[in-house]
């Protein structure tokens, strides 16, 4: 072990805020994630040694927490599944102001996503992973991991209902926009 | 589905022109080409309009920024202070 940079404590400690906020959005529950990110300490600890230095930390923890979220964790959820929205509710801080209240739904939106989809668009919109590794770390395809993405935001869209609007739609919107204003 | 262009005029040999100026290539099956990279669904999804994307972007970094953060909890550290302990009695 060479003493030089920051320890394997440090460098961990240093992940923590972020391995939570994955766990916590992932799950949607937050002792689930608090025991996920336990787990993925405790693993991350037992195999520093396989860690290759030369490579993102972040990315490998992320591959850590997440395959022992859809290999172990997963079952344990659907066990509690009847009190989803509960645990949803309780994601949410107090609303003290009213733009809490989009915040709020958008929470609830989440957690009706697929996990497959919601492991996708927080790999790549809220912690900005490139597409190439939120694939490396969820053992798929570039293209999938791009799909999933999508589908994911259509749907977050329409569970919220702010416009969803494929082709069709905005021609006929342009449509009835020129029969108003046209002649 | 006609703006292709690839396909626009010299599809159809008119009849009795067999084995004259027959392209082997224009044979071959399109749906050969198929890299099975994940894209094909993308199609049949419905595109977001801008400004969805960008609140859905914006909550996304909200709910998530907020978890980040949090102080870290307790039973975090003292877990990986433990950890480093034993390692060190070693």
């Amino acid at each position: 072990v060479t003493e030089t940079g920051p320890s394997v404590r440090e460098a961990l400690v240093s992940a923590i805020p972020n391995l939570r906020a994955f766990a916590v959005s992932l799950t949607g529950d937050h002792h689930l994630a608090s025991d996920l990110v336990q787990e993925t300490l405790l693993k991350a600890w037992s195999n520093r040694d396989k860690f290759d230095p030369g490579t993102n930390l972040k990315a490998w923890l992320f591959t850590i927490l997440r395959n022992t979220y859809f290999s172990e964790f997963r079952k344990r959820r659907r066990e509690v599944q009847d009190v989803d929205g509960e645990a949803a509710a309780r994601l949410t801080s107090p609303p003290e102001q009213q733009g809490h209240l989009d915040l709020q739904d958008f929470r609830r939106a989440l957690t009706l996503l697929s996990p497959d989809q919601r492991e996708a668009l927080l790999l790549i919109g809220a912690e900005g992973f490139s597409y190439e590794e939120a694939a490396e770390i969820s053992g798929c395809a570039v293209g999938t991991v791009k799909s999933r993405v999508n589908r994911a935001r259509v749907r977050l869209a329409e569970l919220m209902a702010v416009g969803t609007v494929n082709e069709a739609g905005s021609e006929h919107k342009a449509q009835s926009m020129a029969s108003r204003y046209g002649s | 589905m006609q703006s292709n262009g690839k396909n626009a005029g010299g599809r159809g040999d008119p009849p009795g022109r067999e084995g004259q100026f027959v392209d082997p290539r224009d044979k071959r099956s399109t749906a050969d080409s198929d890299g099975g990279d994940g894209h094909s669904g993308m199609d049949r999804v419905a595109k977001l309009d801008d400004s969805a994307q960008v609140l859905i972007g914006q909550h996304l970094k909200t709910v998530y920024g907020e978890i980040v953060e949090q102080p870290i909890p307790d039973q975090f550290l003292k877990l990986l202070e433990e950890l480093e302990r034993k390692e060190q009695e070693r």
